[in-house]
């Protein structure tokens, strides 16, 4: 194969991406573009994108977009094959998500952008394409694409091509990674990345497993390869910090002994937010936090300071 | 070894607005004084300006005008207000706005009556009158009946040209006033300051004694000299007339320390404006009352100090090389101008008033950019501004940053710093790279473009050398589009004063070529309405209120004898102001997209939705699906060429076509792509439009896109607003973007806005300006304004204060897209 064959059919790699949003300043230097990977192998109750957990699209029904019948005809109803969609008695969409294939027939027949599929099969061009738009602002800022999701080391080929196309055009890279990943391709990614975001939520594996349904040995494995200089890129641990689960003194300090012994420098604390949990209810399911409310300002100086006994720099993120 | 103040102003940025204060008591006093002020209507200007004119009777008007505004510099109330260093009021009481009765009277009586509102009951910048007042303004109105500018202005109007503005209403003039005064230039400040009134009197009276008053039209230029003697003498004893008042002050003054203070202030009015300044101090007190009297002579808005980090550095280095003045004392000052500048008031009608609301006057204050050399100009004064701006807060002076390619980054993001901590918009900022080839655009030297400033919103002129215009039109394009689909009849008034070629309508084009063509031929017709609209203006304004005062200050007036009024100025340019561009494109792109392209709509179908305001449920589609429909096209300000290139096409062609045209005053035709606040106005004239915006909606601001839908973030509403051709517009651009407070909470934020403006204007934008300030905070004061007095946003090319605004440009301002993360 020549090496244009190679590149092109790199480019042709497809994989599922449910959002790509430019103008982010919070996920790495300078102003970036976020690039939304969908799947996940874990389930995270406080996940603020759920329509990303799963590998495949999602509809989502937005239904204060929903004009109902008498502005619409709904034709929506009469487009579901599966016959999930039926009407209230104001004359509102309804959906039966048992029903639902998320296919997105819906999708089209309705006008007011009301029923939306969440996730799209894009070319690594086709998102290139995107992430090229703002070069200018990378250029000018120090920014450019940071890869999350979801989680991205589960879309390993579509990611790694990808990430080494925006480092041929100097981009700075990065990604966030659960951590939850053959280790081989973590490796092979941390190659085309500046800089690496490691989601750690608790050092307990039993507690861990509750809050996100795996247990934390491959994660905690591989966050010591990490931090313990097996990659050339800067490593920055991120803890969400979700009162009444993670959010003690203790949680906090054992992650942060753990990091230091493994040889890490840097945690951002992520201070949860509730902003994910409409989405629960387009996505037809529940929102287990409902009661959570984002730990205080006080409670944050404290879980600070206790990253900083360690020696760590510590850095309040945006969740 | 501490760092010195100057060194911290230009080292240790703050991102805590709280942390930038008045700097001294002083400054912190007068500033919460005159901002607790509601502001009065002052008769006094109006009854002088009337007596002098009947005494006057039969004398060449421009020495008229001169005389008239002696009678007012010497009769009309002066005060000085406890601490101030820099003396000068322009009417009876802190912030009262003078009434000018020569320009339009009609408005005041209506409005003493109540018509539409009463001044006190005004829901936007209302003005206190005392019963005093009235009487007198009721008295002076009945003698001006039938005599105003803006009566006279509307009797020059041809019939064609008076539908355009008056009825179908593609053009307006109310925007500044019906009988708003000439504004946007800016004054030879620097001629004052070295020369003294003094040296231009005689360069007037050497100039006429040169005149041969017997060959033809001489004698005119002999009569404006005359007056400009006349004004420039008045000026000079307004000024001793504060001597006087400072020294009797003084004498009865027991604190040593004020005492001394008014001893200096009788000394510098004693010896300013006639003389040239001695000192810092004294060239701030020169400067003050050069621009002061500008705003007393006539009531057009817009006039701006200029380059003053420039024309002040001279006097400020002497100082402080020789130790008369520290950096502190400095700010000190700059802070009384400040409060001073925000202090000039005007009344406009109440049809001016709900379009420019928040009392603004639009004094620009322009720091920083290039020397005419090419090398930077950014000087210790510079940075000393933009302390100021931080410190005070204030809605005026408006000051504008030139940035360019080799601008340092540390005073960007000084500017930053300011920007979040100012909270009006405060500075603005202007790309080098587009405004001074803009300028060379239409014909103005290298030299003098290096040398340009900002005026008026967003405008560009030559200080001491430009009159942009008498008053710009501002230029409804959306209303042209709405025009052009319909066969150039006007679906609100019926009336049809130019059809489409070939009389199609959105109906009958058949090709997406044949709707840009008649959209160009509508565009073309209403520029020439447009600048008819403009010639009458400057003609009313060069027979009935001529600027002698004004004139002296500028170049060529003196040597051509001429008034600026009459084309004395050395640049002369007349302007239509564009707003609705976003509104054009994205109905074009939704048409070409669905009617001639996917064909999922006939043009027939569009209208039939058009005229029944997306409302008819018996067609198929329904009225509201073909609005979502519409909406579901590309937009302007997310970064599609699909849709912006076709409002850079329409805007361009508008743009080029009225180069065609020669002003009143002989100047080139010009351009602007910014709306003052009129784009709520405008849009309550137009029905529903194919970008799916229902009837009576706002147009969009400026050159930015139509609220809510850039849906891309600022990177792309930023990209899609750099394809168009900036630097033909002459006359500025305007975009306006809103960032929440959390963006800009640390110093990384101030350099990803930093990163931001410089990314616009290496993709060759023009101008950019910032709200900082969240929506809920917005909320918040509409529900109690009594805790917000001092907020301020950025309403199009101006700060504003937030509570005195009308609510439904409150509102209009809450609903622009957010940009915040
Ligand atoms: S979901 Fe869409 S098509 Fe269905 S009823 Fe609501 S608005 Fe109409
Ligand atoms: S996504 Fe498919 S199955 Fe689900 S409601 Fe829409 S049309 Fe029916």
């Amino acid at each position: 194969m020549t090496s244009g064959e190679v590149l092109s059919e790199r480019k042709q790699i497809t994989g599922w991406v449910f959002d790509i949003q430019r103008f982010s300043l919070h996920d790495g230097p300078g102003i970036r573009t976020l690039v939304f990977m969908q799947g996940c192998p874990l389930a995270c109750k406080w996940c603020c994108n759920p329509e990303g957990q799963k590998h495949r699209p999602q509809l989502r029904f937005l239904s204060i977009k929903c004009v109902g019948a008498d502005k619409c005809k709904a034709p929506c109803v009469d487009a579901c094959p599966e016959g999930a969609i039926s009407l209230s008695p104001e004359g509102k969409a309804v959906t039966d998500w048992e029903l639902c294939q998320s296919r997105g027939k819906c999708t089209e027949a309705c006008l007011f952008g009301a029923r939306t599929i969440a996730g799209k099969r894009m070319t690594v061009e086709e998102v290139l394409a995107e992430v090229e738009k703002d070069w200018s602002f990378y250029n000018r800022s120090g920014g450019g694409i940071t890869v999350g999701g979801g989680e991205p080391l589960i879309q390993f080929e579509f990611v790694l091509a990808l990430l080494k196309m925006c480092k041929e055009r100097f981009f700075h890279t990065a990604l966030e990674t659960c951590g939850h990943g053959p280790w081989q391709h973590l490796k092979q990614i941390s190659k085309y990345i500046d800089l690496l975001y490691y989601d750690i939520k608790h050092m307990d594996p039993q507690k861990h497993k509750e809050l996100t349904g795996v247990s934390n040995e491959l994660i905690l494995s591989n966050a010591k390869r990490v931090l313990s200089g097996k990659v050339d890129c800067e490593v920055i641990v991120r803890i969400p910090i979700v009162p009444g689960y993670n959010d003690s003194k203790q949680d906090v300090g054992a992650i942060a002994r753990f990091v230091t012994e493994s040889g890490g420098t840097m945690i951002e604390l992520l201070p949860y937010h509730a902003l994910g949990s409409s989405k629960y209810r387009q996505l037809g399911i529940q929102y287990e936090l409902r009661e959570v409310r984002p730990p205080s300002e006080q409670q944050m100086e404290k879980l600070r300071n206790r990253v900083k006994s360690f020696g760590l720099k510590e850095m309040t993120g945006v969740f | 070894m501490a760092k010195s103040y100057l060194e911290r102003i230009k080292t240790e940025l703050v991102t805590d607005p709280k942390l930038k204060q008045p700097i001294t008591e002083r400054t912190r006093q007068l500033r919460d004084t005159m901002l607790a002020v509601t502001p009065k209507l002052c008769s006094e200007r109006a009854r002088l300006y009337t007596e002098s004119w009947q005494e006057t009777e039969g004398q060449p008007t421009v020495i008229r005008r001169a005389k008239a505004l002696e009678k007012i510099l010497g009769g009309m109330s002066i005060f000085i207000r406890p601490g101030e260093l820099i003396v000068g009021n322009q009417a009876s009481d802190v912030r009262a706005a003078p009434v000018f009765p020569e320009f339009n009277m009609q408005f005041i009586l209506e409005e003493l009556d109540g018509k539409p509102y009463k001044f006190e009951e005004r829901p936007g910048d209302p003005f206190q009158v005392s019963e005093e007042d009235e009487k007198v303004l009721r008295e002076v109105g009945k003698w001006w009946k039938g005599k105003t500018m803006a009566e006279y202005k509307l009797n020059l109007f041809p019939e064609e040209a008076y539908k355009a503005y008056y009825e179908i209403q593609a053009l307006e003039l109310y925007t500044f006033g019906e009988g708003g005064g000439s504004g946007h230039f800016t004054v030879d400040y620097p001629k004052v300051l070295n020369k003294g009134m003094y040296g231009i009197i005689k360069e007037a009276e050497e100039r006429i004694s040169d005149l041969k008053i017997w060959e033809p039209g001489v004698l005119k230029q002999k009569e404006f000299l005359k007056a400009v003697i006349i004004a420039l003498k008045a000026t000079i004893n307004f000024a001793k007339r504060y001597a006087v008042l400072a020294q009797e002050m003084a004498d009865k003054e027991t604190d040593s320390k004020r005492k001394a203070e008014l001893i200096k202030v009788a000394e510098h009015c004693e010896w300013v404006p006639g003389n040239p300044a001695r000192t810092f101090w004294e060239a701030m007190q020169s400067l003050w009352f050069a621009h002061l009297i500008v705003q007393i002579e006539s009531n057009g808005h817009s006039m701006g100090y200029g380059r003053f980090d420039q024309f002040m550095y001279p006097s400020y280095q002497k100082d402080i090389d020789e130790g008369r003045i520290i950096p502190e004392e400095v700010v000190e000052l700059l802070e009384c101008l400040w409060i001073k500048t925000t202090e000039i008031n005007k009344v406009r009608d109440w049809d001016a008033t709900r379009v420019v609301m928040g009392y603004p006057m639009f004094q620009q204050l322009t720091v920083g950019g290039q020397t005419v050399d090419g090398r930077s100009a950014i000087n210790d004064l510079s940075w000393l501004v933009l302390e100021a701006t931080a410190n005070q807060k204030v809605i005026q002076p408006s000051v504008s940053v030139r940035w360019w390619n080799e601008c340092p980054d540390d005073f960007l993001l000084k500017c930053c710093e300011v920007i979040n901590i100012h909270r009006g918009g405060q500075p603005a900022m202007y790309n080098d790279e587009v405004i001074i080839p803009s300028q060379m655009g239409i014909g103005i030297s290298l030299e003098d473009s290096y040398n340009c400033a900002i005026e008026g919103c967003v405008s560009i002129n030559e200080p001491g050398k430009s009159r942009r215009e008498g008053v710009s039109a501002g230029y409804n394009m959306h209303k042209v589009l709405e025009l052009t689909l319909f066969n150039g009849r006007d679906p609100r008034t019926g009336i049809q004063l130019c059809p489409n070629p070939g009389n199609e309508d959105l109906s009958t084009f058949e090709s997406f070529e044949e709707l840009m063509t008649a959209l160009k031929h509508q565009l073309e017709y209403y520029d020439r309405q447009g600048i008819i609209g403009l010639i009458c203006t400057d003609r009313a304004y060069a027979e009935m209120t001529p600027t002698p005062y004004a004139s002296a200050l500028m170049d060529d007036c003196i040597q051509t004898g001429k008034d600026i009024e009459w084309g004395g100025a050395h640049y002369n340019t007349t302007f239509l102001r564009g707003v609705g561009m976003s509104n054009i494109g994205n109905s074009l792109a939704a048409i070409k997209k669905l009617v001639f392209e996917g064909k999922k709509l006939t043009g027939a179908q569009i209208m039939h939705a058009l005229e029944t305001n997306f409302e008819d449920m018996s067609t198929t589609p329904t009225g509201p699906e073909i609005q979502q429909m519409l909406l579901a096209a590309p937009k302007y300000g997310n970064d599609d060429d699909y849709v912006d290139l076709l409002v850079k096409e329409a805007t361009s062609h508008a743009m080029r076509d009225v180069r065609r045209y020669t002003s009143w005053t002989g100047g080139r035709g010009g351009f602007a792509l910014l709306p003052v606040s009129q784009n709520v106005p405008m849009g309550e004239i137009i029905g529903a439009t194919p970008d799916g915006r229902k009837a009576g909606v706002p147009t969009a601001e400026g050159c930015s896109p139509t609220r809510g839908t850039d849906v891309n973030g600022p990177t792309a509403a930023v990209k899609s607003v750099a394809k168009l051709d900036h630097v033909l517009a002459d006359e500025g651009t305007l975009l306006n973007q809103k960032f929440n407070p959390t963006v800009l909470k640390d110093i990384s934020g101030l350099r990803k806005l930093a990163a931001l403006i410089k990314t616009y204007f290496d993709l060759k934008g023009m101008h950019i300006q910032f709200n900082v300030v969240s929506a809920d905070t917005l909320r918040d004061a509409q529900k109690h304004p009594e805790k917000y007095t001092d907020l301020m946003v950025r309403v199009a090319g101006y700060s504003a204060l937030f509570t005195s605004l009308d609510p439904a440009v409150q509102e209009d301002i809450i609903m622009r897209t957010e940009h915040s993360i």
